[in-house]
């Protein structure tokens, strides 16, 4: 590896290339893997699934885009997941309409309340979050007294939800769909725009008159709201639904935001690169799984260097743009 | 003279009033909590001032407590370690797998120690060197270790019934006093001498305070920040192999899972900043007996577990409240 940034290091070209394009380059590099050693690795079939197993996740982590561009964390999007999924089941098979429009409301108050922990109380998003956390696990398990919730996945949302259109599922077009939506907002909106300014410079963007309390609020509401969407949608897939199928959920989106290139400081990163993340993280649970001999725990290790090396890529040239600005961080 | 004396007095005696009263939320808002919490628990569960309820406390908080006073200097230098849990398991799977192998269990807990020291050197190198965020390094190494301790470990679950680990868990120092706990009062004991009196500690709270005008004024912010997480390290792998010992079971997967949810909300509670430059070692101690009392109460009204995480979340919030500055 070290070879590799020696010569990231000497070309500059290269370098930048790798700046911009490195989550690309990574997620391309598994499927040229995956395509010289795994015959049913790029088939129409594989892809689905690959899709099919990232979206969920997927839409959180736009979510969590969004409050890591503000410059915070969202520890509680998993949390809010379950708990919308465990309502959205409860609620499934009388009031079809309530179990989809209920926790999808209850995902953006309990985004809010974040919201307000954070603007307010200036409580650091990460206790703040962490606080919303741990409450929304304990009420989901209380809901679910424990157990798995019966899910009606008989329903019209349930039906769509598990359709394919053409052969691509439509989970994974609403992921994609939701993404696109994203990119825009971040992109060419005043929310978005000042989602990047906060990050960037909280203080400079209250002096430049911008709703700093305001859109941070926004941010942490969009992501509840992403994440509870995503509960809702387990909750339509699977016919039983329990809070424990959601853990880990906030390190993915964190996991798949960081390898998009995003920087953890906020104001830094690219909406689209996002899939990229997203899309490499459910790419090696996929080849593992083609691989055979290998179980999850090894994925998990093979995922985290993969996480590694695509940080320690970027860490490097960022720590060389720092030196040629002089020494100025 | 006399009007130096009285003016403050004579015009602002509701002023001086509020700031003892922010004075005292800011800096005893955790014991107040706990305080409370106590005569709550004292009024609601007629069992709970019996030595057992104590004794099943302490040795709850054990774990917890050491790796939040581990997380207490790493917050303190400006970070934050969520790789804990997995270091724990790690050192924990390192120790069984030399034990079962035939190695003495001595050098075996040493070598399960020196893994996470390892660990720990692997995340202060690359957050000082490389500068990558505390919180994705950590990340790394919690996704990955986890999965590394599962693969060191040989069976999913062993049993370590009738081994030293057994005796050694089970071991009451004069008969009375349950080891862990004797760990624990050492622990806390060289944590205190280690920040109050320490350079070590301090050049940790300047590099939490302003890293660049730490290394500026000729801290080495290196081998400092590798020292931090190499005792967090050390702490969790203490903290890892006593659990192991005391249920004389090994299950890498579940081994100090979510424990560092606990820590964090032991140091938080305890009002050590997260923007670093102070550890409140006594405010940690607090915030460790308050995560894990919280636990022991709704057990002993026979509550369903899961309203801990909720109350956890209450009084993390009002902690954080009581202690916000202006």
């Amino acid at each position: 590896m070290d070879t590799k940034t020696e010569v990231t290091t000497n070309n500059p070209g290269t370098a930048s290339l790798m700046q911009s394009e490195g989550p690309l380059v990574a997620l391309l590099a598994l499927c040229v893997v995956g395509t010289v050693f795994f015959p049913t690795f790029l088939t129409p079939l594989n892809l689905a699934n690959i899709l099919r197993q990232v979206s969920l996740t997927g839409i959180v982590s736009i979510g969590m885009a969004f409050v890591i561009l503000s410059g915070g964390i969202d520890l509680s999007v998993g949390s809010i997941a379950a708990l919308a999924a465990v309502l959205a089941a409860n609620l499934s098979g009388e009031y079809p309409f309530l179990a989809v429009l209920i926790p999808i409301l209850a995902g953006i108050g309990m985004g809010a309340l974040n919201g307000l922990l954070i603007t307010r109380m200036k409580i650091p998003p990460f206790i703040a979050t962490l606080a919303m956390m741990l409450g929304a696990t304990g009420l989901a398990f209380l809901l679910s007294d424990g157990e798995s919730a019966p899910s009606d996945t008989s329903g019209w949302f349930s039906q769509v939800t598990n359709s394919d259109i053409l052969g691509v599922p439509c989970i994974g077009v609403i992921f994609v769909l939701a993404l696109g939506v994203a990119i825009i907002v971040a992109k060419h909106t005043p929310f978005g725009r000042s989602v990047y300014a906060i990050g960037g410079n909280e203080e400079a963007a209250r002096m430049m008159g911008l709703h700093v309390n305001r859109d941070k609020m926004l941010a942490y509401m969009l992501s509840g709201g992403c994440a509870a969407t995503a509960g809702v949608l387990y909750a339509a897939r699977y016919t039983a639904v329990s809070p424990g199928d959601f853990a880990g959920w906030e390190l993915t989106a964190i996991a798949a935001v960081v390898i998009s290139g995003t920087s953890l400081t906020g104001g830094i990163g690219k909406m689209a690169h996002v899939l990229y993340g997203v899309l490499i993280l459910g790419t090696i649970p996929n080849l593992i799984n083609k691989q055979g001999t290998l179980d999850s725990h090894d994925a998990n290790v093979i995922t985290g260097i993969v996480l590694l090396a695509v940080i320690l890529l970027q860490s490097r040239i960022a720590n060389q743009e720092e030196h040629s600005l002089g020494d100025m961080a | 003279m006399d009007r130096n004396v009285n003016t403050p007095i004579n015009t602002s005696t509701g002023w001086l009033k509020s700031i003892a009263w922010a004075e005292i939320l800011g800096n005893y808002g955790a014991q107040l909590v706990f305080l409370t919490l106590i005569a709550a628990c004292a009024l609601s569960t007629p069992k709970f001032f019996s030595l057992g309820t104590l004794e099943i406390t302490l040795l709850d908080v054990f774990p917890v407590m050491l790796v939040a006073l581990g997380m207490t200097l790493v917050i303190s230098s400006g970070g934050i370690d969520i790789s804990v849990g997995a270091i724990m398991a790690i050192s924990g799977a390192v120790t069984v797998a030399l034990y079962t192998s035939g190695v003495g269990w001595v050098l075996s807990m040493g070598c399960g120690i020196g893994a996470a020291a390892l660990c720990g050197l692997f995340n202060g190198v690359l957050i000082s060197i490389f500068r990558i965020q505390p919180i994705i390094v950590t990340l790394v190494v919690m996704i990955a270790g986890r999965g590394l301790a599962r693969r060191i470990q040989v069976d999913p679950t062993t049993s370590l019934k009738s081994t030293p680990f057994d005796t050694l868990g089970l071991y009451r120092i004069a008969g009375k006093v349950p080891v862990q706990i004797v760990i624990m009062l050492a622990v806390i004991a060289v944590m205190l001498f280690v920040v109050k009196k320490t350079v070590f500690a301090k050049n940790t709270e300047a590099i939490g305070d302003n890293p660049r005008a730490a290394r500026l004024v000729g801290v080495n912010t290196l081998t400092t920040t590798v020292g931090v997480y190499v005792v967090c390290g050390v702490l969790c792998a203490i903290a890892g192999i006593m659990t192991i010992a005391r249920i004389a079971q090994l299950n890498a997967v579940t081994l100090g899972g979510f424990i560092e949810l606990d820590a964090i909300a032991a140091v938080a509670i305890g009002g050590t900043p997260f923007s670093g430059g102070r550890a409140r070692i006594l405010g940690t101690i607090t915030g460790a007996i308050i995560v894990i009392l919280v636990g022991v109460i709704v057990g002993l009204n026979k509550m369903p577990d899961d309203y801990a995480k909720v109350f956890k979340a209450l009084i993390i919030v009002i902690a954080m409240w009581a202690q916000r500055r202006k």
